[in-house]
């Protein structure tokens, strides 16, 4: 090599764009699942055109009507082949008469019945199509079957042996062996009957007609699935709900407490690459991995996984998106905690890095997730523990005086029904708000609210257009919440160096505007970078007192409302310390907006500086972990 | 089976669709086997996206367009008849389109003005504090969409694929010292476009 070459060469290696190993994979699995969505769609709603292009020309603005035409009918025909029968198996095109034995074969099928109900058979499973007076029963001779159920005229039934399940518009998973049977609810209800015994089961719960089987293990069952992300997903948003009910229920009894029952953990001997060098959402050091019935963690500080194991602290910015839970199957990495929730205890504790690999109980239900980690670190680290307050300043976003000046989106009950129902269909998008993403990049989701979504045009432009429909009252043109820099456009730099920032709201709770303006060390968030010394660095914190039940993935609790939705056009001005004075002497052209504080005020909002008090961990005692 | 005996049987189903386009009905599409041609679409698929979506990846520097990418190319191949090229070559016909769509992808993206859009809550990413690093890996990805759709697929598949001359010579049927000609052209000019966005013309 050239002696000149080699400060290019060293460039190259070190800023080079790579996707990581987890986004090719997640990525390729979502556009594959895109294309099979297409195909499913598009016969079952009797117009392939439209719905192919619903799924994609919006994105793809480049696939011509034609192709999607071809696409949708070709890739479709195993589904049209409907000759008088009540189900086709979906991979073959096979169809199904009452009475026929299908058996799932190695790779487990899906049959589509003639309603749109879709039953996913594990492989070697098998079930006979029967009449029932009301409705058809699919009688489960052995193994496993998810049922999505659409709205019955009549009634839908799944017989075992030992148990019926009717249902109406659900999602569950049955299982039947030689043991018995058991049934799990992830969406909607199920009435179970055993002999004489009828049971209602709701969204979280889980049956199991024989005492001896251990039905805590199911919900692990799940991986033969497909769909089993989006199952577990569902499960996630089912058992949200389960732990509301059961929370006036008092705590379990120490035998059933779920838990890791085995787990290696070992000093993280190699230094992998620095945490600021990980590029991507995953890999590298300070990754954790939550599976169903496993955990994998990859050199993580002991005092980052308690503050992972105890993410509800109040007054702490939020670690992870959704639920402040860990997604599912999602690898998202974390810089160390910096003693801001975790304190005390030796230093190994904030320097030492582990390596575990743990498996157990199902970790499918969120609110297994925090008692599980929390009883790992405790068992194995000998960890003792308590929780103390501080008083600390911050932001609080209010609703002022004058009242809110924007009207929450009026959302009839049976909507949020159908967007859980399309929900569920969708792949979970791991690590990430998927209200935002699917309001923005799924058509049919973002159509329910009479969104479009289509290649962004210039901000200015997308704002104008944005807030000329709020002004007329009208849906906005894009739903989700989306904020962009606006102002002067830097061709060279191929963005907007300010001064602005617009935001624009379609559909979103006013929760994630106080996310976006907090000081938030863990999301890439508005604040840090714009508003630093506006708002002092300080955490925002949401005081508005709207319910904050999200309603598009979880049924509600009875008596609990859900958070109101709400379209909205802010633009306010960025700190202009952010910016070179050069940049500063160019942006001088653009048109400044008004401050947070004062743009704000158009909709109803006051951010107040306040104290609250934040509470942290505190370590007691901790040893370094027992041998393996 | 390999990729080209799978390239081929994927032409072979889909040729008489594509013929049968200005007449399509159920019943002639019927008798092709839907099955089969999922199952040989989706093997090719799953056999080369990681490939496509990484050569993307590395040319428009972010997921968004790198996942539509993916799409664009395979849902073009439904789209039109095949060209002899992907019969020959699956895999270089796929990375030579991603590469081109990728490039035309952040090329138009300037002329559409896209300046910044701030996906909130999105991954627990950390916030980089080096914004010296973001600002380098961005002018790299600037320097590198001024190539030529020749210059970039060599480095590619050097730097994202890590492909020796020798590999990359016979994916793109050159020879090798064609090869090391080029990545010594493209270090060179990478150089001075990357030393005039910095400011630094030493």
């Amino acid at each position: 090599m050239k002696p000149e070459e080699k400060n290019v060469e060293e460039v190259l290696k070190q800023y080079w764009s790579s996707a990581s190993q987890e986004e090719a994979e997640a990525d390729c699995n979502l556009v594959l699942h895109r294309l099979r969505t297409a195909a499913e769609r598009a016969p079952k709603e009797g117009n392939a055109n439209s719905a192919f292009l619903s799924l994609f020309g919006t994105r793809l603005v480049m696939v011509s009507a034609a192709a999607a035409v071809l696409f949708a009918v070709v890739i479709g025909t195993m589904i049209v082949q409907r000759h008088r029968a009540v189900a086709v198996i979906e991979k073959s095109g096979a169809t199904v008469a009452m009475g026929e034995i299908v058996r799932a074969d190695v790779d487990g099928s899906t049959l589509v019945l003639a309603d749109g109900s879709r039953v996913e058979m594990r492989a070697q499973s098998e079930l006979v199509l029967e009449r029932a007076d009301d409705g058809m029963r699919i009688r489960l001779n052995n193994g496993s079957v998810f049922v999505n159920a659409a709205k019955q005229h009549g009634h839908l039934y799944v017989q075992t042996k030992d148990v019926t399940v009717s249902v109406v518009g659900t999602v569950f998973l049955v299982n039947a062996d030689d043991k018995g049977s058991r049934v799990a609810v992830l969406e909607g209800e199920v009435r179970v009957q055993q002999g004489t015994v009828g049971k209602s089961l709701r969204p979280g719960e889980q049956l199991a007609s024989n005492p001896q089987s251990d039905d805590r293990t199911f919900f692990r069952e799940t991986g033969w699935s497909p769909e089993a992300s989006a199952y577990l997903s569902k499960l996630q948003e089912s058992a949200q709900s389960l732990a509301a009910r059961q929370s006036a229920e008092g705590p379990t009894s120490p035998s059933d407490k779920p838990k890791f029952e085995e787990a290696s953990i070992r000093l993280c001997e190699k230094e992998l690459p620095a945490v600021d060098g990980v590029r991507g959402s995953g890999g590298g050091a300070g990754n954790i991995r939550l599976s169903p019935g496993r955990l994998d963690v990859q050199c993580m500080t002991v005092n980052t996984l308690i503050s992972l194991a105890r993410p509800f602290l109040k007054n702490n910015p939020r670690q992870l998106p959704e639920n402040g839970l860990l997604t599912m199957n999602g690898n998202p990495s974390f810089t160390p905690e910096d003693q801001t929730r975790v304190r005390s205890g030796p230093d190994w504790v904030r320097s030492e890095r582990y390596t575990i690999a743990a498996v157990g109980d199902s970790t499918d239900a969120p609110t297994l997730q925090v008692p599980m980690l929390m009883d790992l670190i405790e068992r194995r680290f000998n960890l003792k523990w308590r929780v103390e307050t501080e008083e600390i300043p911050v932001y609080e976003l209010s609703i002022a005086k004058g009242g809110l000046k924007i009207k929450p989106i009026e959302m009839e009950s049976g909507k949020y029904e159908e967007f859980r129902k399309i929900r569920a269909s969708l792949p979970p998008q791991r690590g990430r708000n998927f209200e935002m993403v699917m309001l923005r990049d799924e058509p049919t989701y973002a159509g329910l609210l009479g969104c479009s979504y289509g290649p962004a045009p210039n901000p200015s432009v997308a704002s104008a257009q944005f807030r000329e429909a709020l002004r007329r009252d009208g849906k906005p043109p894009v739903c989700g919440f989306h904020t962009y820099v606006n102002g002067r456009f830097d061709a060279a730099d191929e963005r907007a160096l300010g001064p602005n920032v617009v935001v624009n709201s379609g559909a979103s709770p006013i929760s994630l505007l106080a996310d976006s303006l907090s000081n938030d060390s863990g999301f890439r968030s508005l604040a840090p970078a714009y508003l630093r010394d506006t708002l002092n660095g300080l955490l925002v914190v949401d005081k508005t007192g709207l319910p904050d039940t999200n309603c598009l993935a979880a049924i509600p609790s009875a008596g609990t409302p859900c958070a109101p939705l709400f379209n909205y056009f802010l633009e306010y001005a960025i700190d202009e310390s952010l910016f070179t004075s050069k940049q500063n002497e160019k942006n001088g052209s653009f048109p400044k907006a008004p401050n947070i504080f004062k743009a704000l005020e158009k909709l109803g909002l006051q951010l107040e500086k306040t104290k609250a008090r934040r509470e942290f961990i505190v370590i007691e005692h901790i040893e370094r972990p027992s041998p393996n | 089976m390999s990729a080209d005996v799978k390239a081929k049987l994927l032409i072979n189903l889909l040729v008489p669709c594509l013929a049968a386009e200005e007449h399509m009905s159920t019943v002639t599409l019927t008798n092709i086997s839907g099955e089969a041609l999922e199952r040989e679409f989706e093997e090719l698929f799953r056999e080369h996206c990681q490939f496509v979506y990484r050569t993307a990846y590395s040319v428009t520097g972010n997921r968004q367009d790198a996942e539509d990418v993916l799409q664009s190319i395979f849902l073009k191949l439904l789209q039109r008849e095949f060209p002899s090229a992907l019969m020959k070559s699956p895999r270089a016909y796929l990375y030579r389109a991603a590469v081109n769509l990728a490039l035309n992808t952040v090329r138009s993206r300037k002329h559409k003005s896209i300046v910044e859009n701030v996906e909130l809550l999105v991954a627990p990413e950390r916030i980089d504090s080096d914004l010296a690093n973001e600002e380098m890996r961005r002018n790299l990805l600037n320097a590198i969409s001024r190539f030529k759709p020749r210059l970039v697929e060599v480095l590619v598949l050097r730097y994202e694929h890590n492909y020796s001359d020798a590999e990359i010579a016979k994916m793109l049927g050159k020879s090798q010292g064609t090869i090391a000609v080029t990545l010594s052209r493209a270090r060179a000019r990478l150089k001075k476009l990357l030393c005039a966005s910095s400011g630094d013309n030493k």
